[in-house]
């Protein structure tokens, strides 16, 4: 029996097109939305021959040193940091306004360089650090030579102006915060089953549908019939978050990690936090089915905007650091750490942790749609 | 106008999900804002941790040196809490000193500060006051300076610093107000497809229509009274945003790039419903305007640069996100909030965007009508 309500479950909610739409078609969508907003992301992210302009003048033709530093720095080979223009002052200011430059450079009378910006940035932060940095080894040689006359003899000088490294990369090549967006994509889908036992539970409950009233009426145990709708709408979710991994993984080389087991348990509990959310937004009120349709999107939505999905991840750090409780509790948030953590501890501790809390999350909420459903006794509906 | 006035009826009826789903993309849309960080400074401050094992007087005039240049970020010296501050963009960078460094470099040992970085350009600069601080202080030391010499000696050196004019001023709290502005892309579309798409279904039901179909009613007063109830309801909801803005921004907003932002905003919000509405003669099913819903803002809003910074996209999705309403209007806004001399020539660009806006919601409009005509023919 239980296999024979199981399968029928199973095709007629296939048969569902808004229900897959959700669950297979939109998380596609959404995630190739994704890799064409951010597929470009690292390449945003690298430096950039950063444009500038000198004002070719009386004083910057005087000035050897500033002239060697600039030349230098704008030569064509991979360490080149500027693409720099010679010409006057009224073009300099020209090419900026049209923001064909990032800045320009000028040497007055006092020979001290004078930066000209038009809007604030990193890369008018670099010019200037450059900028600070001739200045400042200028009054270093000053202040050496003044130290100890005898360098201008044996060499030292001539170091003080050549490219020196004091720095080890030690980065975490794995570390891009752009695997989050996939890593909500994930959670929203998991949750996304909710509607899928929000249908299940619609066509079992007789005060929800005429179905569910018919259903009602059969001789056949209910917790057996709810059980298995739900069974086979979760196998359903399953088997579309799989698609999606293979999507993502495959189409866009996403990288999730190495540790397959536990993304994938953390997965299936996460789709069973979704199905019985879906479960107790069903049972628990007598609202119409497009409004609770509305709720549960509307809710995933909000979940996801505050675990980082809409724009920058500083809206995820804000939200765990001013609403922490609410964070722990947002199931968005927790898939979205728990899929992190495997990505980027060696251990799995946050991982477990995460895993109990989103446990906890859907047994609350079967525990509550189990208390709706019991006993529902009806003499005349 | 019966039709006019029953529209409100509807509205009535259906405004308690109507004024959440409003909630929500306003709080959402507010607290984007709040926590987009903008640069406020002329030199922008990298967000850098210092892990300092060595505890000599250079080593701690060096961190003294990075404190007055970044914003300085508290992380605790362990595995997980570097990789989160990281991934998480809490810091730029995390510079880790190791033991006995400034006894190496001052022997001319040549050691090594690490680092881990998440994004490579603001680290470049990290890397730039690192390498300049040590390199000053090597040289001292091989000319013979003690330590404290060396100390004193680079304090004097780096209070030496250029000048540096600005020419546009505000542009942090403007930056802001483009994002405020920008979110209206997925705010409108959102909440004016689900609006319109759940009163279009009401509408379009087979026996509504069929009845409407008989009375004495033009069809195109009828739909013309339709689309003057939606435009009314979309419009005070873009009422709403833009007296948020005033609140939140008031200096800002009562100037020139304020009511350019207004306008431009006013033309989506046109656009917009435009978009609704034709999607709203489309949809039969009501169960299918949530994804429609869904699928428009979110993907309009994620190729366009609402979400995410359009420096980000790839070209190519840039020219493809051309062919919307959206691109034109998030542009539109950074342009605005970007001028600061007024004149034909500077203002002129922003009006031409508004045209194109505006000619998209004048398409959706007219194919919309033409939907309408070959149905009532039917």
């Amino acid at each position: 029996m239980f296999k024979h309500l199981f399968m029928n479950k199973m095709k007629i909610l296939l048969k569902n097109k808004a229900m897959l739409f959700w669950s297979l078609i939109f998380p596609f969508v959404l995630g190739t939305f994704f890799q064409l907003a951010l597929g470009n992301v690292g390449e945003a992210f690298e430096m950039e021959v950063i444009p500038v302009a000198v004002v070719d003048n009386q004083y910057y033709q005087e000035d050897k040193i500033l002239k060697e530093v600039i030349s230098s720095l704008s030569k064509e080979n991979e360490n080149q940091l500027f693409n720099t223009v010679y010409v006057d002052e009224s073009e300099a200011q020209k090419l900026l306004d049209n923001e064909e430059i990032d800045g320009y450079i000028l040497l007055k009378e006092d020979n001290n360089p004078q930066m000209i910006v038009k809007t604030n940035g990193i890369n008018q932060t670099i010019i200037k650090s450059v900028l600070d940095e001739y200045y400042q080894m200028s009054n270093a040689t000053t202040q050496m030579i003044n130290y100890n006359p005898e360098i201008l003899y044996n060499g030292v000088l001539e170091t003080l102006y050549e490219e020196k490294n004091y720095i080890t990369d030690d980065s975490n090549e794995n570390i891009d915060f752009s695997i989050n967006y996939f890593f909500t994509l994930i959670a929203m889908t998991c949750l996304y089953g909710s509607l899928i036992g929000l249908e299940v539970i619609k066509d079992c409950e007789a005060n929800l549908s005429k179905k569910g009233a018919r259903m009602c009426m059969a001789p056949v145990n209910k917790f057996k019939m709810i059980l298995a709708g739900l069974l086979a709408g979760y196998v359903i979710q399953l088997v579309a978050l799989a698609l999606l991994f293979l999507y993502l993984i495959f189409v866009f080389n996403i990288n999730f990690g190495n540790q397959i087991l536990p993304t994938v348990v953390l997965a299936m509990v996460g789709c069973l936090a979704g199905t019985s959310l879906g479960t107790f937004v069903g049972v628990s009120n007598r609202k119409s089915e497009g409004f609770k349709i509305g709720i549960l999107i509307s809710v995933t939505m909000t979940c996801c905007f505050f675990s980082g999905m809409m724009g920058v991840i500083d809206i995820k750090v804000f939200f765990d650091e001013t609403f922490p409780l609410l964070a722990k509790i947002n199931p968005v948030n927790i898939i979205t750490d728990g899929l992190y953590s495997l990505f980027a501890y060696d251990n799995l501790d946050v991982y477990y942790n995460c895993l109990a809390r989103i446990s906890i999350f859907s047994l609350v909420l079967i525990t509550l749609s189990f208390m709706f459903i019991r006993r529902k006794k009806y003499d005349s509906i | 106008m019966i039709v006019f006035k029953n529209y409100f009826n509807i509205v009535k009826r259906h405004l308690g999900i109507i004024i959440m789903f409003s909630a929500i993309s306003i709080g959402v849309s507010v607290i984007n804002t709040s926590y987009t960080s903008t640069e406020d400074y002329v030199s922008v401050e990298p967000k850098i941790a210092v892990i300092n094992y060595d505890e000599s007087s250079l080593s701690n005039n060096f961190v003294d040196y990075i404190t007055e240049r970044a914003e300085i970020v508290e992380v605790e010296d362990n595995e997980k809490a570097i990789q989160d501050s990281l991934y998480l963009n809490k810091v730029d960078s995390i510079l880790i000193i190791p033991d006995n460094f400034g006894a190496n470099l001052l022997m001319g040992n040549e050691p090594n500060v690490k680092i881990k970085k998440s994004t490579q350009n603001v680290s470049e600069y990290t890397e730039l006051l690192v390498n300049r601080y040590f390199k000053i202080a090597e040289n001292y030391s091989k000319v013979g300076m003690t330590e404290n010499e060396i100390i004193n000696n680079i304090e004097k050196d780096i209070q030496n610093e250029i000048e540096v004019k600005v020419s546009s001023e505000n542009q942090s709290d403007m930056e802001k107000l483009a994002v405020y502005y920008s979110f209206e892309n997925y705010a409108f579309l959102s909440i004016f497809t689900f609006i319109i798409g759940t009163i279009m279904c009401i509408f379009n039901k087979e026996t509504i229509r069929k009845r409407n179909n008989v009375s004495k009613l033009n069809p195109k007063s009828f739909s013309n009274q339709l689309f003057l109830g939606h435009m009314t309801l979309t419009l005070s909801i873009w009422a709403i945003f833009i007296l948020i803005s005033v609140i939140l921004y008031k200096d800002l907003m009562f100037t020139i790039n304020g009511l350019l932002l207004i306008l431009n905003s006013l033309c989506f919000a046109i656009t917009a419903t435009s978009l609704a509405y034709l999607i709203g003669c489309l949809i039969k099913n009501e169960n299918v305007i949530s994804g429609i819903q869904n699928v428009i803002s979110l993907g309009l809003s994620f190729i366009s640069g609402c979400f995410v910074p359009i420096e980000w996209l790839d070209t190519n999705i840039i020219n493809f996100s051309k062919i919307f309403p959206s691109y034109w209007f998030i542009q539109g806004n950074y342009d605005i909030t970007k001028l600061s001399t007024f004149n034909y020539e500077t203002i002129q660009p922003v009006i031409q965007n508004c045209g194109i806006i505006l000619a998209f919601g004048i398409i959706y409009f007219s194919i919309s009508k033409i939907i309408i005509a070959k149905k009532v023919k039917n």
